[in-house]
Parts: C-alpha cells; structure tokens; sequence
C-alpha cells in the first residue's frame, strides 16, 4: 500500500488545474478578443486628431483673416482658441525621421502646421504694429501653408483609407484562422483538463473500488480474499489497511474457532466410537451368555463322548474328544477375560492338534514360549484368530509345505505373541485395508472368522491402548503378525 | 491508463499552447496591420537620419520604377528615410505642391524629376533658401545653371538610337521619331531628336520622316506609332524615348503585321520589353541606368547636405539591348 498525498490535497489540486486550465482558457479568449476589438479602433484611433487639426487650421484661417480684415478681438480671440488647439493637436504628431511613410506624413503635417502658425502670428504681430505689407505677406504665406496642410491631410486619409482597407482585408482573411485557435485552444484546454480529471478520479475511485470489493467479499464471507496491492491517497491508504488488519483478525479469529469445532468434532466421534465399541462389547457378552448355556450341555455331552471312546477302547477318539472338548470350554468362556500366555498357549496347542488331525502332513505347526512370558496376562483368544487366518488365508492354496509357527518371547517388559506363515502374504494394500476400521475385517467376520480387527481391538480395550498389533506381510513370502503386549507392571 | 492518461493530456497541452501561440500570433499580426495601415504608422519602423522627399511622375515608364529601385537602395546606406510621392504626368501643378510641401516642412532633401522644360534652376534656389537640398532627376538635363542634376544624356542616347538604325537600314533608312511626353519646344529642338538626326545625316538618302512627341497617358506610344505608320507608309524605323512608348509602338507594329519589316529602337528595359526583344518586334533597346540615377542622386543629396558643393549635371551612360547578337 502506497501512500500518495491526501485525498482532500489530491482533490484540491484537480480543481485548482482546472480552474488554472479552463481560466487561462477562457481570459485568453477574452483578452483576444479585446486585442482583435482593439485593433480595429487603431485603424480609426487618430483620425479624429486629423479632424481636429483641419477644423483647427480652418477656424485658424477664417478668424486669422477676419482679424487682419477688421481687428476684430472676438476674432483674434478665436484665432487664438484654434490656434491653440492646433498647437496643442501637433504635438502629438511624429516629429522624428522614421522609415515609415505614414510617420514622415505627420511629420510633414507637423511641420507644416508649425509654418503656418508662425506665419500666422507673425501676421497678428505685424498687423498689431501697422506693418501691413509684412502682415499681408505672412498671411497669404499662411494660407498657402493651410493648403498644403489640406494637401498632406487627404494625402493621409487617402493613405490612410488604403492601408485600411488592405489591413481590414488581411483581418478579414485571418479571422477565420483566429477564431479556429480560438476555438481550438478551448477544446484543447477542455481535453487536457478532462483528461487530467479523469486521471486524478480513476486513481481516487480505482482504489475505493477495490476496497468496495474486497468488503463485498468479505460480507460472502471471504475472508481469504487479501486486499490488492494500492496505490491510494492517505486517507484511503489508511482506511484500506484498517480494513486489511480487521479482515485479517477476522480470518484468525474464524480459523480458531474452526479448529476448535474439529477438535470438538474429533472427541465427540472418538467418544461415539468408544460407545459403539461398548454396545459391540456388551453384544460380544450377551452372544457368549447366550452360547455358554448350550456349551455346558455340548461340554458334558462331549465328556461323555470321551468316557465312551475309551470304554469302547478309542483312545485316539477319546483323545479327540478330549482335546475337542478342552478347546470348546477355553473358547466358549468371556473373550473379554485375562488369561496367563501359559493358559493361551495351553489352548492353543489343542487348536493346534486338531489342525494336524486335519491336515496331517500338508502343514507343519511349531510352538516356541519363553518362559518368561507364559506367567503374562495377556486378552483371552488372541492366538487362535491369528493361527486360524494364516491356515484359512495364508496357506490355503498350498497343497503342502505350509508352516505355520506360534512364538511367545519377551521384549523388554512387553509380551510378544507372533503367529508366522509362509502362505501367499499380501500386499501393502492389502495389509493397510485390514488394519483400517470396517472393510476387510468385516469380510473376515463374514468368512467365520473372528478376524484380525477383532483381535486388535480386544488388545486395545484390554491394555487400554497400549499394546498393539502389527502385521509384517509380502506377496509370496507369508505373513506375520505380533501381537505386544505390554507387562503388568508397567500398567500399574 | 496511467501513461495514457498522461500522453493524451500532454497532447492536449500540446494543442492548447500551439493554438495559444498561433493566435496569439495572427491577432499581433493583425494588430500591427492595422496600427500600421492608421496614421501611427508602425511602432516599430527604424529611426533615420534624414528625411528625403523624392518627387516623381506616376508613369508606367520602367525609367521611374528603376530610378526608384536605386533611391531605396541607396537610402538605408545614407541614413535616410525615403518618402515617395507621385503625381500624374498632366499635373505638374501636383510636383509643385509637393515640392511646396517639402520646403515649408521643411525636409532634409528633395528628388525631384525635371522635364527639359522646368525651372530646376528656381526650385534649387528656393530649397536652398528653406535649407533644403534640391537634386534634380531626368532624362535630359533642363536649361540653365544646374546646382545638382543627374540623368542621362539624350543627345548621346538618340545618336546611338540613329547609329543603330543607320547600321541596320543604312540609306534606305525611314526614321519616325516619337519623342517623351512632358517636354517643351518643338521637337527638332529635342537633344534626343538631335542625336538621331547627327547619326542619320552620316548616310545619304536617310531621313526622319516624322518626329512626334508623345503624351502623357499609356496609350499615347501606341497611338502615335499607328499614326505614324498610316501617315508615313514608307517608314521603315521607330525610335523611341521611353518604354512606355516602345511597347506601344511594337502593339501598333504588331497590329498592322508589320513585325520584322519596321525597325523598332526602343528605351529602357521591363519584362514585356524584353519579351519584344526576344520576339524581334523590338530590334534593340537603349537602356538608360536610371537604377544607378536613383543611388547617385541619393549620394548627391547626403554630399550636399553634409556641406559639399553640388555636382552639378551629372549625365550616366547607357547601354543596348539587342533581340538578336547579329543586329
């Protein structure tokens, strides 16, 4: 933003220019005007001083010679009234040797006026002492200079109407050309002003209407939109950075609250999803409540199974039975239960001899258990979800050469608990999708099994999310998944 | 927008200052005109340091407008500002006024053209009483004690006029003479009419048919040549005083289809003259200097006034100018 004076100095600058323009504009109209009106009374502006000195020199002549004639006084008297005009009246007249014939003209008048004065008073003067031969000689000497004087008057006038009518013809050419500048300096004048006007009102209003959007912008509730880089007076230049400040805090203040309604949104979903993990739970319990009536009656039944096989000799049927019925009480109880990793793998080693019993030679089974981790606690039926998918899964298209190994080994003060396969594996895709919520832990739930996402998530609500499950898989070199379980001690 | 803005008001300013600028330019053109054209006079016309008043006939004769040519030149170089004042021809009362005018003003000098017939001699001794200098200008010197007169010798221009003619036509030769208008006398008393008459006589057999003097106005040369050659069928030759006449005399000549047989000696030089020359209806023109007339009057006019005696007469020479090398 970059201040550029004041709008009110802005302003006030225009209107000076163009009054300054406009004003020059029309006084010079004005003036030209005048000069042109004033030369046209040049042409006229000493003919009246002609008039003056013929009517002058006549009034002189005519009283000079009643005078002479009569001795009249009231004649002399007017003799020396037109003689003192005329007098007066030559002075004005050029007397210098100019290169101008209208300047020699006067020049002549003027000494030719002188003439007859001096003759005319030297008439007077001769008269008034009786020398009436000097008198009368001077007097006709003035007459005669009065008729040169008339000569050289319409010599001038004659001159004068000339030079007139030539000079009026030349004006006459050049009015057209003086009335077009005329009027060409108007417009001109007019032009520039409005140019310079709209320049100086552009860049007041450019920036007004920005800020005029960016307001609109905000009002849709932009608050993204930044204000445009300025070139304003300082009045509009301050208005626009408060404007940017107040849209800036605005956006600030939007943004925290926007971050904490998705905190708030978060929390309330985690807390939806605890509570759906409650019902889950609370329908895992009833589903067992509900199976554990028929399991004590398929227990007992299958008891009596094995007291049978082994009255009738069966020992590898009793043993079935036996381990069938074992693994059928472990399984039937809560899944939500703690058992010892010992009691897991006890169960486990069951499930186990019942695959072989199944499979026989196809896959190979191992179980390795540190003993220091058999007295852990660890979610009861972790195990035997993990072992079922590496056979459902991981091994079911190999026809044999499939293994499958169980381990339980200590890590630090977590208990791991890792079922390795070398089935078929998967991808990194795939791995992803079934540690994700819903999707394929769902397709597994709907396959039979309990699935992985079932086993992750009794480990999480069991160690209050602090174990964990981790699946190591490649396409083609099998799958491996570890489930830690951190130590008692470490909970409390 | 910006830059635009700012090249179109620049423009503008550009339009607006010229078109002041002209204006302001005609109207003091105008102005100055018209001060000019009024008895003011221009403001701004150089100081001189005389006033010379030059007195002249108002003839179309190129003898005048070249003698004027030679006062304006010579004037700016003698400090002198010029005022020309023109009568008609068939008013000498007119030059007197004038001339009345200069004296009783007074000027600081007069140019005055003197016919064979004026009294130069009485307007030098008036000027001179009104401390007036007084040089008088013409074709032939006046009678009588001259202070200041500067011309052409006539005798000498009408024997070259007759030299010419004689070489061209020898004894057939048949001469009509028109002589200029303004002078008095009869015509074979005429210097011009004498020189031609002292060439003729050199060949035996020719002879001035006719000597006329001409008048003032413009058609008078044409008119007296077209008299001429009526009442003078043998004329072979036409000498004339002055450029004026000569014009009329080629017309007339022209007229009758006599172009080439008639023998035109002419005076002076003008542009139509010329053209004559080239088109051989003139056969030769005796071009009398009166540009350099002008310029020694004006010279004579500054010596006397600065206190050195008159010249006196003073006659310039002349030169020919013929249509063809050969003639």
């Amino acid at each position: 933003m970059r201040r550029r004076g004041s709008l009110r100095g802005k302003m006030l600058a225009i209107t000076v220019f163009l009054l300054a323009v406009v004003g020059t504009a029309t006084l010079y109209t004005g003036f030209a005007t005048a000069q042109l009106a004033g030369s046209l009374g040049l042409l006229f502006q000493r003919n009246q001083l002609i008039e003056d000195i013929r009517t002058a020199l006549a009034g002189s002549a005519i009283a000079l010679g009643g005078y002479l004639s009569s001795r009249s006084e009231a004649n002399l008297a007017a003799f020396r009234q037109n003689s003192g005009i005329l007098r007066e009246r030559a002075r004005i007249l050029n007397r210098s040797v100019r290169v101008d014939e209208a300047l020699l003209l006067q020049r002549e008048l003027a000494g030719l006026v002188d003439r007859f004065l001096s003759d005319a008073d030297a008439a007077v003067e001769a008269k008034s002492r009786r020398y009436m031969e000097t008198s009368s000689e001077r007097y006709e000497s003035a007459l005669r200079t009065a008729e040169l004087v008339r000569t050289i008057i319409e010599r001038i006038e004659r001159r004068n109407l000339s030079a007139s009518i030539d000079a009026y013809t030349g004006l006459d050419a050049r009015i057209g050309a003086i009335v077009a500048t005329n009027a060409a300096l108007v417009v001109a004048a007019i032009l520039m002003a409005f140019t310079v006007f709209v320049r100086f009102t552009w860049a007041i209003t450019v920036p007004l209407s920005t800020l005029a959007d960016s307001a609109r912008a905000i009002a849709r509730g932009d608050y993204d939109r930044e204000l445009p880089s300025l070139e304003a007076a300082e009045e509009i230049a301050t208005t626009a950075a408060a404007f940017e400040n107040m849209r800036r805090s605005v956006r600030a203040a939007f943004e925290e609250l926007k971050s904490k309604a998705e905190i708030e949104r978060r929390l309330i979903e985690e807390e939806l999803q605890l509570v759906d993990m409650d019902r889950k739970l609370k329908d895992a319990e009833l589903l067992a409540l509900q199976a554990q009536i028929n399991p004590h009656f398929l227990y007992n039944t299958l008891s009596a199974g094995m007291q049978l096989a082994l009255a009738e000799g069966a020992d590898r049927t009793a043993d079935f039975i036996e381990k069938l019925g074992g693994f059928i009480r472990y399984a039937l109880r809560s899944p939500s239960r703690s058992v010892s990793v010992a009691d897991e793998i006890g169960c486990l080693e069951r499930y186990v001899w019942l695959l072989r019993l199944r499979f026989g030679e196809r896959f190979t089974f191992s179980i390795e258990a540190d003993p220091a981790v058999l007295g852990m606690e660890t979610p009861a039926l972790v195990l035997q979800p993990l072992v079922e998918n590496a056979v459902t899964h991981g091994l079911h298209t190999r026809e044999s050469g499939g293994s499958v190994r169980i381990s339980a080994r200590r890590e630090g003060a977590a208990a791991l608990l890792e079922v390795s396969d070398t089935g078929v594996g998967m991808d990194a895709k795939t791995v992803s999708g079934l540690l994700e919520e819903g999707g394929a832990v769902e397709r597994q739930v709907s396959e039979g099994g309990i699935g992985l996402r079932n086993v992750i998530r009794r480990v999480t609500l069991a160690t209050a999310g602090r174990g964990s499950v981790r699946l190591v898989s490649r396409p083609g070199e099998g799958t491996t998944v570890t489930v830690v379980l951190p130590s008692g001690e470490e909970e409390t | 927008m910006n830059k635009l803005a700012w090249i179109l008001a620049a423009f503008f300013g550009s339009v607006f200052l010229g078109a002041t600028l002209l204006n302001a330019g005609l109207i003091g053109e105008s102005r100055n005109a018209l001060a000019a054209a009024g008895i003011s006079g221009s403001e701004r016309a150089p100081h001189a340091r005389l006033h010379l008043l030059v007195i002249v006939p108002d003839s179309e004769d190129s003898y005048f407008s070249h003698l004027l040519e030679g006062i304006a030149a010579a004037a700016p170089e003698a400090g002198a500002a010029v005022q020309i004042e023109r009568y008609p021809g068939s008013s000498p009362e007119e030059a007197e006024r004038w001339f009345d005018i200069g004296v009783r003003s007074p000027v600081d000098g007069i140019v005055m053209y003197a016919s064979r017939g004026d009294d130069v001699a009485g307007h030098a001794s008036l000027a001179e009483a009104a401390g007036v200098v007084f040089v008088a200008v013409g074709k032939e010197a006046p009678w009588g004690v001259l202070p200041c007169f500067i011309g052409s010798a006539p005798l000498f221009h009408g024997f070259e006029g007759g030299r010419i003619i004689t070489g061209l036509l020898a004894q057939r030769a048949r001469i009509g003479v028109i002589l200029p208008a303004g002078g008095s006398g009869s015509p074979e008393e005429d210097s011009l009419y004498k020189g031609v008459a002292a060439a003729v006589a050199t060949y035996r057999g020719a002879r001035i048919v006719d000597a006329v003097r001409a008048l003032p106005d413009i058609f008078s040369g044409e008119a007296i040549a077209m008299a001429l050659l009526e009442e003078n069928p043998g004329i072979n030759a036409i000498f004339c005083a002055t450029s004026r006449d000569t014009l009329g005399a080629a017309q007339a000549v022209l007229d009758r289809g006599l172009a080439g047989k008639v023998a035109i000696i002419g005076a002076d030089e003008t542009p139509e003259l010329v053209r004559h020359l080239e088109g051989g209806v003139v056969t030769a023109s005796i071009v009398r200097d009166s540009r350099r007339i002008g310029v020694e009057a004006v010279r004579a006019f500054v010596s006397i006034h600065e206190g050195y005696p008159p010249p006196g007469v003073l006659e310039l020479d002349f030169t020919v100018r013929s249509g063809s090398p050969a003639e």
